[in-house]
Order: C-alpha cells, then structure tokens, then sequence
C-alpha cells in the first residue's frame, strides 16, 4: 500500500460511521479523565482497553487513542481552574494558567490551553506522517538482533530518564520482563512459573496487568487520599463570560503560532525519545517560551504564552513517540506500551508489516489524534463549567464506581476469575511501586517487550550465532545503551562521593 | 484524623523513627527477593532453551535486589521494620487500615462474584464501599450502586455481547450439576 493510499483510506475510515462514533466516545471520555485529578492518561488507556475485544480494528484504534489524545486538554483545564492539574504532564500549566485565572481570565487561559493542544498534537500528527517514508527505509534495515538491542536501550531510557530512581527503575523493568516469561515457553512448550496453575499456563493476560498496575493502583490512591478530589475551587465566571473569553484564548494561540510551532517541535523531539515523556517536554517548552519572550518578567504572573508553550509540547508528544512505537515495535512509555498492548488485541502487528502493509491503521492513528484534539477543544470550548463539575466528586463515590468497571473489565477479557485477582494483586503493587517510588512505566514496558525480546533473541542466537551483537547496528545499539547507564551510573557514584 | 505515620515517632531509646516508607521498601524488596529467587531455582528445572532468558533477566535482577538492599540496610532496619509492622497491625495508621479494608472488601467480592453472580458482587461491594466505609448517605450509595449496576449490564450483555459471570448458585438453579 502506498503512503497516498493509505492516507487517503486512513482519512475515509477516520471520518466513516464504523469509526468516528468511537473516536467521539473516546475523546470525551479522555476529557472527562483528564478534568479528574488524579487520573491520568494511562488511566484512560488502561480502562479503554478491556472494550477492544468486540471492536473492530480501526474502531478500536479510534476508540484508545481517541481517549488519550485529549487527557491532557482536561488536564489542562482543571490545572488552570482549580490549580490542581488533572495529570502530571499539565504541571508546567500551573506556572501561569492559575495567575490568569486569578486576573479573572481563568477562560482566556482555558481557550488557548486547548487550542495549543489541539495544534500541538496536529503538528506531531503531521511530522510523524512526513516521517513515514523515512521510517519505511529503516525499518527494513532491523531485523531480529537490531530488535534485541533496541529492546534494551529503550528500557534503559526508560529507567534513566524517567523521574524514578535508576536502580529502582532498572528492577521494574526486569521484574517486567520476568513477567513475560510466565506460562508455555513457545520454543519448548515447556510450561515456565506457572506453579502448576492452569490459568498461568497461557501466561498473564495484558489487560488485568495494565488494569492492576495503572487503574487499580490509581484508584488505591484516590481511596486513601478520599474527599472531593479538587481543593481550593473558586467561584466560575458566568457561562457567557467564559464563552467570550474562551474565543479570545483560542484567537491567542492561532496569534502566537510561530511559539506553538516551536515548542510542539520540542515536544515531537522529546517524544521520539523513550522515557522522557509529556511532563519533561512541557517543562523544555515553558523555559523555551519564558527565554524567548519579550516579556520575560510577566511569567509566573499570568502570561499566556506560559500556557501555549507547554500545552502546545505537551500533545505534540504523541506524534514523536509513536513512531519509535509503530516502526520497532518499542514503547517509550506507559501509555505507547498500553497502545501497543491495544494493537496486540486487536490483532495487529507493527514493525515493517505495519508500515507497508496496514499504512492506513497509521494514518488512522494520525487522524485519531488530530480529529480526537478537535472534538475535546470543541466539547471544552463549550462545556467547560458542567465538565469542570466532575472534580467535585468525592472519591468515596467514584473509587466504588470505577473499580465495578475494572473488576469488569479484567473478568470481561478472558472470561476468568482468575483475571480479577491478577488485576487487584497488580494493583497492590502497583500502589507500592508508586509510593516507593518504582517506575510502573519501566515494568510495564518490560512485560510488554518481553514477549517480543525473547522471541527475538532466540531468532538472533538461531541465525546469527552467539555474537549476533557485534554486527554494526546491534553493535552501535549495544554502545549507546552501555555508554548511556554507565555515564548515569558514574554520575550517581560522583553525587553520592560528594555527599 | 491525622496519621500518626507522618508525625515524627521516636523509638523507646529515644531515636527517631524513620518513615513508613522506609520499612515499607525493605519488605518490598523482601518480598521481590524470595520470589525471584524462588524463580531462579526453578528454572534450573527447565530445558536450557526455555531457561536461558529468565536466567540473563534473573541474574541482573538478582544483583540489583541486594545492592540496592545492601544500600537500603543499616543496623536498625529489622528495629524499623519491626515498630511500623507492629503500629500498622495494631491499627495505629489509618491510611493503612482503610487501604487494608478496600483489600478485605475484594476478597469478600471476588466471593460473592462466585457464589451469587458478578451484577449481585458489585452491586454490594458499591454499597458497602459507599455506605459503611465511606459513610456517604444510604440513598446516594443505593441509587449510585443501582445505576452503575445498570450501567455496566447495558453496556457489556447488550453493548459487547459478553455474558459476565452468573454464579454458582444461578447455575446450580439452572440444572448445572458440575462446576
């Protein structure tokens, strides 16, 4: 299939009746998630997979990503009303968005949140289809052991970069792929940590894993915290009021678009890379616009560029980390682990085949995320005060709610029991994890490639031999990943020396 | 109410006690070791082939527990691990009592799931989080409770087509006889 036709399919199925209703569905539950705090993007994921399995592919596409395109435009609103952001990618809003809103123009901020979001995730839509015909080249060159090595320095991206402790991150990540190697070896048929258990013999299911680790964790937070889950909210503008300033905002961030276009460019580079996610590319997108600006002073005070910049980086992300996921096959984070996971469901594969044979799930994914944008700034734009009412929930209402729709769900996946346990076990350490500090994206990201890595690594020692890391690509992969954790490893040797 | 975790304690010989956290992390990594190493020693069971992965993931992994352990440790952590196991079971950390009832109220659900049916499990395990360990009012749990129960039932018998677990004794009213 040629990029033109895939573009085009891809566009027709985006907008076709089979797809849009479950892109809309998506969108307005990842805003809905996002407006609450302490729900997070992978949250939406997490939840939007157990509903794949009826789906069809590019309905399910629309339906996953359609939710996590538009976690961080509700994160953003909640940021700036209530100065509680609803995920952790929209810190870098609370620099500015509640100074505006004390200044009374909490929707100017509002307005040009989402309207940077929306350009932003165009912009990163937009570079990772003009990278497509490059990415098609280089796939071609990664075979089994290029896949070995890239396995490794990603996670170890992920361990480093991440915002956990490395020796934390690094356990995580192996424990992850520990975790994969449960059930029937494929090779040998050799049943492998099952404890003798049936329901272990096909090994542990994704869904009550991601379910576990992201859902159930979250919603043992939320427990132990309780009470309504926004502090400090202040009285809205009138609905009118709001509508009026929401168009200025929105005719602020088109005025500002030299701004949004670099700061989305610094989050589709931040994106490519694993580990370093949403939050580190808003944070680089605020320090850029406050040095570029004329009006440096006024940041920290209520300066709307402070809003664009990061809002802009923020989805502009996805673009940059969806191609690393949908060309190697390799996660850079929790949510692109939980998409691929999403795209195992629904029977696809990425790599080469994907790439050349199914461009049009690509482009469905590229459309999902720019038509997914548009529905939440539309929704926002126009629902903000009801929509904004979701964090008045107490957490003794929503945690019992949300956790039947988990329990659910992890049944729901294979019919099983079983599944409920795993996904309550997987939530405990999960909680564990995300109180001491151990990446959850780390384990997850090694469960999901550790499928693929063995796999890999029996391929590379079967056809290429013992040292099937010394040919020139695997070998320079090799490099990087060791020069990478041992300059981070002499750099924590050297901070602790110096106490 | 406050959680005693989060005032600064102090041990019977006058030492600060260090965070929960703390104690918490070492019985993590407890925990992490015996399994992996349980692991290890299984897969010497298993065909070279099969064994080979899990050992080049176990063998670093293994490392990485008992260095991080060995920086973890010092002289009073079995003291640590000691007093906040002994508060926490004593029901001095409310935090901890809540997160171990929210456990307790799954286990009783997973139960009632397999007895009476999965739509009679989360009907009462809403009302009970609700009601008795959220003490929101008797009606809000209720019509709550009976709308979500609704909910999930459109949504997956009719949206998805997927018949949810009807318990052991619906199947046994309905001539099931083997389970």
């Amino acid at each position: 299939m040629t990029i033109i036709e895939g573009l085009t399919s891809g566009f027709l199925q985006s907008i076709s009746l089979s797809v849009l209703p479950y892109l809309a569905v998506g969108s307005i539950f990842g805003l809905v998630i996002g407006i609450i705090p302490g729900l997070s993007g992978h949250f939406a994921m997490a939840m939007a997979v157990t509903f794949l399995y009826t789906m069809e592919p590019g309905a399910g596409i629309a339906f996953l990503l359609g939710a996590h395109a538009t976690v961080a435009q509700g994160g953003g609103l909640t940021a700036i009303l209530f100065s509680t952001p609803g995920t952790g990618q929209n810190a870098a809003t609370l620099l500015d968005g509640p100074p505006m809103r004390d200044k009374g123009l909490g929707g100017v901020a509002v307005g040009a949140a989402m309207a940077s979001c929306f350009l932003g995730a165009t912009f990163g839509a937009i570079v990772l289809a003009a990278m497509l015909p490059v990415l098609r080249s280089v796939v071609l060159f990664f075979g089994p052991p290029e896949v070995v090595m890239m396995a490794f320095l990603a996670l170890t991206f992920v361990a480093v970069l991440g915002k956990e402790d490395l020796v934390r991150s690094l356990i995580a990540a192996l424990l992850g792929l520990l975790m994969a190697m449960i059930g029937l070896d494929n090779v040998t048929n050799t049943e492998r940590f099952t404890m003798g258990t049936l329901s272990l013999s096909d090994g542990l299911s994704l869904v009550p894993v991601i379910l576990g680790l992201f859902a159930v964790a979250e919603m043992f937070d939320l427990w132990g915290t309780g009470g309504a889950l926004a502090r400090n909210v202040s009285k809205p503008l009138s609905a009118r009021e709001t509508q009026k300033q929401i168009f200025r905002g929105i005719g602020l961030a088109f005025k500002n678009w030299w701004l949004v276009i670099r700061c989305s460019s610094i989050g589709t580079v931040i994106g490519l890379i694993p580990g370093l996610g949403s939050a580190a590319a808003s944070f680089v997108a605020y320090g850029h616009a406050k040095q570029t600006s004329k009006d440096k002073e006024s940041f920290g005070k209520g300066n709307v560029e402070g809003v664009i910049g990061p809002e802009a980086a923020n989805d502009a992300v996805e673009g940059g980390a969806l191609a690393s996921t949908i060309a190697f096959g390799i996660p850079g984070s929790s949510s692109m682990a939980i998409l691929l996971s999403g795209l195992f469901i629904l029977g696809l594969e990425t790599g080469p085949r994907m790439l050349n044979q199914h461009v049009d799930i690509v482009f469905i994914m590229i459309f999902t995320i720019i038509i997914g944008n548009l529905i939440g700034t539309i929704v926002g734009m126009f629902l903000v005060n009801p929509l904004s009412r979701a964090t008045s929930i107490r957490a003794e209402v929503m945690v019992p709610v949300l956790m039947a729709v988990i329990v659910t769900g992890a049944y729901a996946t294979d019919r099983s029991m079983f599944d409920i346990g795993v996904a309550v076990f997987f939530g405990i350490i999960g909680y564990m994890m995300k109180v001491l500090n151990y990446s959850r994206a780390a384990m997850l990201i090694g469960f999901v490639l550790g499928f693929s890595l063995e796999k890999n690594l029996y391929l590379s020692l079967l056809l290429d031999g013992n040292f099937f890391f010394l040919q020139p690509i695997p070998a320079a992969l090799g490099l990087i990943t060791i020069s990478f954790l041992a300059y981070n490893i002499w750099g924590i040797a050297r901070d602790a020396k110096k106490g | 109410m406050s959680d005693p975790s989060k005032k600064v304690q102090r041990h019977e010989d006058g030492s600060r006690v260090k965070s929960t956290s703390y104690a918490l992390e070492i019985c993590f990594l407890a925990f992490v070791f015996v399994v992996v190493l349980a692991a290890f020693i299984e897969a010497f069971n298993y065909k070279i082939v099969s064994s080979r992965t899990p050992f080049v993931i176990m063998t670093p992994l293994l490392i990485l527990v008992v260095w991080h352990g060995v920086r973890l440790m010092n002289p009073d952590a079995w003291r640590e691990v000691k007093f906040h196991a002994g508060s926490a079971i004593s029901g001095r950390y409310p935090l901890f009592n809540k997160l171990v009832g929210l456990s307790l109220a799954f286990v009783a659900l997973g139960m009632i799931i397999y007895a009476f049916g999965h739509y009679i499990g989360i009907f009462v395990f809403m009302l009970f989080l609700m009601k008795v360990m959220g003490k929101e009012k008797l009606l809000l749990a209720l019509i709550v409770s009976v709308v979500a129960t609704g909910v999930i039932f459109v949504l997956f018998e009719k949206g998805f087509n997927i018949e949810l677990y009807r318990g052991l004794l619906f199947r046994y009213m309905a001539g099931y006889r083997v389970f």
